[in-house]
């Protein structure tokens, strides 16, 4: 889990939320950004 | 990305401003699933739990029984990133996922919204703009020496008890 206390999908950087799709792409174990 | 390749992220819409969390991972090539009741979080291979009013989104996960489907689903290690009102609602008089207290509005109600850069451990690229909109700090958390992950005005706003997220920043960390 990971939690924060702002908003970042309003801020225009996206790398929270990047970091957050390679996690998923860790545990799916497979490329989720070609 | 191609089609086929794009995980299937669960948003959190009860309330919030989960339609923004849902065009963020889009651009970045996500599906997403507006998450509603328990049968949408079949598949999905991770959930945003987005800001929001604390109070009605629980309500909400009340009324459509999702708080149990909810708490097995992250407790099988499904990824989840919680995001203000997320954060509240993962803590221990919540849905009790997360070991900590978060103090609702702490930063101060509307008027007192603002922006800030924030340094978050085992993010590369400098500070992470963030928006700080009737934010909660984190007022207690379990004996974790590694979380928080980063703090405002010496308050902790970032916590990743999960061992996944952490290698996932650590690993970021190390490129």
């Amino acid at each position: 889990m990971l939690a924060v206390a702002f908003h970042s999908e309003l801020s225009g950087d996206d790398r929270l939320h990047i970091l957050f799709l390679e996690w998923v792409q860790d545990v799916l174990g497979r490329s989720v950004r070609g | 990305m191609a089609p086929d390749a794009a995980p299937l992220i669960g948003v959190l819409a009860i309330q919030g401003d989960f339609e923004a969390h849902g065009r963020v991972l889009r651009r970045l090539g996500a599906n997403v699933r507006e998450v509603r009741v328990p049968a949408d979080l079949e598949d999905v291979a991770g959930l945003v739990i987005p800001g929001g009013e604390s109070t009605t989104i629980m309500l909400g996960i009340e009324r459509e029984r999702l708080a149990g489907p909810l708490r097995a689903v992250v407790r099988s290690g499904l990824p989840v990133l919680g995001s203000c009102a997320g954060l509240i609602l993962l803590d221990r008089a919540h849905l009790g996922l997360m070991d900590m207290t978060a103090e609702r509005n702490a930063f101060g109600r509307q008027i007192r919204s603002f922006e800030a850069d924030i340094e978050l451990a085992g993010l590369p690229g400098g500070p992470l703009h963030a928006i700080f909109i009737r934010a909660p700090w984190i007022a207690a958390h379990g004996p974790d020496r590694r979380d928080p992950r980063g703090s405002f005005d010496g308050h902790p706003v970032v916590r990743s008890p999960g061992t996944d997220a952490r290698r996932c920043l650590s690993q970021r960390a190390e490129r």
